[in-house]
């Protein structure tokens, strides 16, 4: 794993390092093509599968580093294929789809997906959430300190900073800000937010999320009414913005 | 006849009128013919089947209703051969009929049925009381019927009937049926024959035996019977005669103002007038009008029953009925039969009744003093029925009219008492004072205590007055006089008075029922929409005859009940009765021998297209209307029918134009999404081929400006692919909202988010509430809203212009909180006549036709807005630019909630 990070940190001063596997499941060829064509360019080795059963197999043959993967396949449920995986591995699985209900996201990100991505989309926008994916996977043990354009978070000391000047959290807010560090750059479905902040029980509790976030935000946004840092992906939950 | 004769004439038109008016309407009359005898056992069940035979071998199929088949053998062989419908058997306590099956017979759709007797009276809780409403409708199912009848069971025959043999049939048969048979077929045995036979023990009765039939099998009895029969059928031949000479122009057609007025009294004699002057009509070929005069004695219930009975006698005679209202009868009648240019008046012998005959001249008499040129017909009186008329004053009276009376004799006296002493002439000023309240009590408390209070005055005047005093005898002759001039007086002021309130009581109440009909047409004309003028049928209905009203719509041939005057609930049995009146454009219900069991009266409302529905009103009481009220009623009924037909078409018109702007709609859709579908495909295949083909040629900035034009237009179709799926779904109704608590502000956010690029080198500025609630809304679809509306600020308003968005708490009068979200922009606004229909989809406005888009936006924005129970408009900034504002309902019980919630996250930490 720490030859993969540094690979990946060399990847992305230079992009010219080859060896990141990606396996694309998709049953539309148009796709499959557009991404082998796109993602060879960044010198990711691409295998390809059409199925979910491919897939599956696939992942055990080929080994891959990342997964991006369609939910209509025609042979099962790409949220079948996540669970299935996610029994034996924590493969990085980016999923690209044309469902574009909030429902649909979050059973996919519920179910361990690391991301989502609805098509139409951009590549440009594609690799950077392939980039995020893979580094947290690598990532064996949390920076002590993340810090991004004016955001600090020390976690070793529970110390918050926004623009220079300390910030004073509830302990409800800083357990809030911490998982969402942990995560940065992943989206974390409002569900997943609650059981790791408040605990089991707690899932459907969203107001007690609302509150908490909008607290957080007036603390540590330059602009409240414009969120920056936390970002709200609409019906589904937040995330932190990661630097890129 | 000649009712009949003219009918027969008409035939043609008006089945040329049925055809016109509505096909489903011009069903055939099926071909009715009666085999009509002069007693039971003259072989008419035997004449039916065989003809009916005879029609059998032509190939018409014969089913046989019911047949009484007891007989002869041939006829029941014959029968044998006929389709046979299993007879209706009724058990009961004390009650065994076996009758005619009609659903069945209905059901089996013969040509020809056979229906035996008439007159047969049917068992209670049968759809129709009697056998010939059974036959009526056989009839108008276009069933050809042949039937049986004895000459004595028909109406207009009953005088006839009961003078020769002295038997009065009841359950008999209106003419009207008779009237309207095609054919008429006597069946004739000699009376000899039919005696050996009935001696012979070779005539089997019909089931039902009646006590007084046995008399009938005498000769005297029998000749009479048949005779009577045979002229009833030659008068009808003679009708039909007439009728084909007058076809062929042989004949005078006969005058049609050749009318025979038949006035009848408040009494019993009533029926046996009527009956006279159908016959009479019958024989002089003329229509005949029955009337009633109203003379200002007025009438008692007792009375009025009569008079209801007899008018409705007249009805089922065929006679045209009506009342008319005047000082006295012949005075009223004078005036009708010179408007209706009639000479022929049928007459009582006795002076209809309740009438003050002063002069005690009969009716006869005065009008032929009246009208010299009147021939007019006097039926004698009918000695089978004991009139009993009680003596009458025209008013009730009570106890305190004669109190009343006494009263008034006391105040002269007592004032002559104490002025005896100051005036000189007395007698003459105290018969003054007498005379005045003479005067008064005949104006103010009627005829009788007038002429009391005369006879009291006199008696007191003498007692106190004239000399000797104290004491009644001594009475001068001459106060004899006074006595009678008192009396005159009294009698003519308390006539007159009597005569003049009761002219104008009548007038009041014909115009009262002037105004209501007046009322009710003027609020049927004001109605626009069909509820309205259900409610106001109505209620007018309710409130003029005081009886619960429904009125039941056809819906997909199904009647609902779409409005009452109270709330009603119809069981079965009402609604069975008030769909085969709508069906059979009959009257039924309560009252008309027709699903008599129902509690309500059932009227169909007829228009030129058939029944749109029928009225029901309340006759849970079994008591009847007037005539008169009938034809109110039934007036009321018909403008209904037409308010109802004209709001029918009022919907279907609305209908045809909701259709017409559903295909524009479709058109401008289709319109709208070939051009905003293409315009951005045009624009990538475009940059797709040029960047595939000239490669070499084009520098790298052109690429690349290129690829981004491309990406753009990309995007477009993506958004306009995303609305109208989001359009679809709001559309189909299969929109699920997901209701959470949340914060507005995110909302805004989230939404400025998504549009950031949209609104680069914009200053906008959000301006929120502080302290507002979390609201319970559905997230994604109010930030599609905000996205929508901001987008479509942008892109009316010119680059750089600032946007604004506010979010507050609005409270309207009703207590109900709201959340008001408003998005504003400085562009050039909206045309105030668009700010309605700016909401509707594929609308755009006209003056930004540069503008792309695809009209589906703002109609998105208002289909969530209004899921979430909310309103959004649009308005105009007074320093220029557009608004849209939307507004989302804050429940107090789940803000509270909020609220608490909120505490709790508090305390927690």
């Amino acid at each position: 794993m720490s030859e993969l990070y540094r690979q990946l940190t060399r990847n992305e001063k230079g992009m010219n390092d080859k060896g990141l596997r990606v396996l694309v499941v998709d049953d539309e060829r148009a796709i499959r093509r557009f991404l082998r064509t796109s993602l060879s360019a960044y010198n990711y080795v691409v295998y390809e599968a059409s199925s979910g059963q491919e897939a599956l197999t696939a992942v055990i043959a080929h080994r891959p580093d990342l997964l991006i993967l369609d939910l209509g396949l025609p042979d099962m449920d790409g949220v079948d294929v996540i669970r299935q995986l996610r029994e034996w591995t924590h493969l990085p699985i980016v999923v690209l789809s044309v469902r574009e209900r909030e429902t649909d996201k979050v059973s996919a990100l519920d179910a361990g997906a690391d991301d989502y991505l609805t098509k139409p989309f951009g590549i440009s926008e594609l690799m950077a959430r392939l980039r995020v994916a893979v580094r947290r996977s690598a990532q064996l043990e949390p920076e002590p300190v993340f810090s991004l354009e004016g955001l600090e978070v020390d976690l070793a000391h529970r110390r918050v900073s926004s623009v220079g000047k300390e910030v004073q959290l509830t302990p409800t807010e800083y357990d809030l800000l911490r998982v969402l560090v942990l995560n940065a750059g992943k989206v974390l479905t409002h569900r997943q937010l609650l059981r790791q902040v408040w605990g089991l029980g707690y899932e459907d509790e969203m107001h007690l999320l609302r509150v908490n976030i909008s607290n957080l935000r007036r603390k540590i946004e330059p602009e409240p009414n414009r969120p920056y840092f936390i970002v709200t992906e609409p019906g589904v939950g937040y995330r932190l913005r990661a630097a890129v | 006849m000649a009712k009949e004769a003219f009918g027969q004439l008409d035939v043609p038109h008006l089945q040329a009128a049925q055809a016109e008016t509505g096909e489903s309407k011009a069903r055939r009359r099926g071909l009715f013919k009666v085999f009509l005898g002069y007693a039971p056992a003259t072989g008419k069940t035997a004449a039916m089947i065989e003809d009916a035979y005879r029609r059998a071998l032509e190939g018409t199929r014969v089913l046989v209703g019911y047949v009484d088949e007891r007989g002869d053998n041939l006829a029941a062989q014959m029968l044998e051969k006929f389709e046979t419908c299993p007879h209706l058997r009724v058990k009961g306590p004390g009650l065994s009929y076996e009758g005619l099956d009609l659903d069945s017979v209905l059901k089996r759709k013969p040509e020809l049925a056979l229906v035996d007797h008439l007159a047969c009276v049917n068992p209670p809780g049968l759809r129709h009381e009697r056998r010939y409403l059974e036959v009526e409708e056989l009839l108008r199912a276009g069933i050809d019927v042949y039937t049986t009848i004895n000459v004595y069971q028909i109406e207009s025959q009953v005088d006839a009937v009961s003078f020769l043999t002295g038997v009065t049939v009841r359950d008999t048969v209106p003419d009207r049926l008779l009237d309207e048979a095609d054919e008429i077929e006597m069946v004739d045995l000699p009376p000899q024959e039919l005696l050996r036979r009935f001696q012979a023990g070779r005539v089997a009765f019909p089931a039902k035996v009646e006590p007084w039939m046995a008399t009938f099998f005498q000769p005297g009895n029998l000749f009479a019977l048949r005779e009577l029969a045979m002229r009833y059928v030659a008068r009808r031949s003679n009708a039909l005669m007439h009728a084909y000479l007058v076809d062929r122009g042989l004949a005078d057609s006969g005058h049609p103002s050749e009318r025979l007025l038949v006035c009848i009294g408040a009494d019993a004699s009533g029926g046996r007038l009527v009956r006279a002057g159908r016959r009479m009509a019958d024989e002089t070929r003329s229509e005949w009008t029955v009337v009633y005069v109203e003379t200002p004695e007025g009438q008692d219930v007792l009375q009025q029953e009569q008079v209801t009975q007899s008018l409705r006698l007249a009805d089922l005679l065929g006679a045209q009925t009506e009342i008319l209202t005047g000082r006295t009868v012949a005075e009223a009648i004078h005036s009708y039969i010179r408007e209706h240019h009639i000479h022929k008046v049928v007459v009582g012998r006795s002076a209809p009744s309740g009438r003050l005959n002063v002069f005690g001249r009969a009716l006869s008499e005065q009008l032929l003093r009246l009208e010299p040129s009147l021939s007019v017909y006097v039926v004698g009186e009918d000695t089978l029925v004991r009139r009993f008329q009680k003596p009458r004053f025209g008013e009730s009276l009570s106890l305190w009219k004669w109190l009343s009376s006494l009263g008034l004799v006391i105040v002269p006296t007592f004032l002559g008492l104490i002025l005896t002493p100051f005036i000189i002439s007395r007698s003459a000023n105290l018969i003054m004072l007498y005379l005045l309240v003479v005067v008064i009590a005949s104006t103010f408390l009627g005829l009788a205590p007038a002429i009391l209070t005369a006879a009291l005055s006199v008696l007191a005047f003498k007692y106190f007055f004239v000399p000797p005093l104290y004491q009644f005898s001594g009475f001068a002759p001459e106060y004899a006089l006074t006595f009678l001039g008192l009396l005159l007086i009294g009698v003519l002021i308390g006539t007159l008075v009597a005569r003049e309130r009761a002219l104008s009581r009548s007038a009041h109440r014909r115009a009262e029922q002037m105004t209501q009909l007046y009322e009710l047409s003027r609020d049927l004309a004001a109605a626009a929409d069909m509820t309205v003028i259900l409610k106001a049928t109505v209620e007018h209905i309710h409130r003029t005859f005081r009886r619960e009203t429904v009125v039941l719509l056809a819906e997909q041939n199904r009647l609902i009940l779409s409005a009452a005057s109270s709330e009603q609930t119809l069981d079965t049995s009402e609604l069975t009765a008030a769909e085969w009146a709508f069906q059979q454009g009959r009257p039924a219900g309560a009252n008309t021998g027709t699903f008599s069991y129902a509690s309500f009266s059932y009227f169909p409302m007829m228009t030129s297209h058939g029944a749109v529905g029928v009225i029901g009103v309340w006759f849970g009481d079994r008591e009847s209307l007037h005539p008169e009220q009938m034809r109110q009623l039934s007036a009321f009924v018909t403008k209904a029918a037409m308010a109802v037909e004209r709001g029918l078409y009022a919907e279907q018109a609305s209908q045809a134009e909701v259709l017409r702007v559903t295909e524009k709609l479709q058109t401008a859709l289709l319109n709208s999404i070939s051009h905003d579908l293409r315009t951005p495909l045009a624009s990538i295949t475009g940059v797709l081929s040029g960047l595939r083909l000239e490669d070499d040629l084009i520098d790298a900035e052109t690429r690349r400006e290129l690829v981004e034009t491309a990406y753009g237009e990309a995007e477009r179709l993506n958004r306009l692919v995303g609305n109208l799926l989001d359009m679809t779904r709001l559309e189909a109704g299969t929109l699920r909202l997901s209701l959470q608590p949340c914060d507005i502000e995110d909302v805004i956010g989230s939404a400025l988010n998504t549009v950031a690029t949209r609104l680069e080198g914009r200053p906008v500025n959000v301006e929120i509430q502080p302290g507002l609630p979390l609201v319970r809304l559905d997230y994604v679809l109010i930030t599609q809203v905000l996205v929508n509306l901001l987008e479509n600020s942008a892109k009316y308003s010119p680059e750089g212009a600032p946007i604004g968005v506010t979010a507050r708490l609005r409270q309207e009068r009703n207590e109900q909180k709201y959340l008001e979200v408003a998005v504003e922009d400085r562009g050039p606004g909206i045309p105030a006549e668009d700010l309605e229909r700016i909401f509707e989809k594929f609308y755009r406005v006209k003056r930004f036709e540069n503008v792309v888009g695809t009209g589906l936006g703002l109609a998105i924005c208002k289909g969530i807005v209004e899921v979430h129970e909310g309103a959004i408009w649009a308005e105009n900034r007074p320093d220029g630019g557009g608004c849209f504002t939307f507004i989302l309902p804050l429940r107090t019980a789940t803000l509270e909630k909020s609220h608490e919630r909120t505490v709790q996250a508090v305390n927690e930490e």
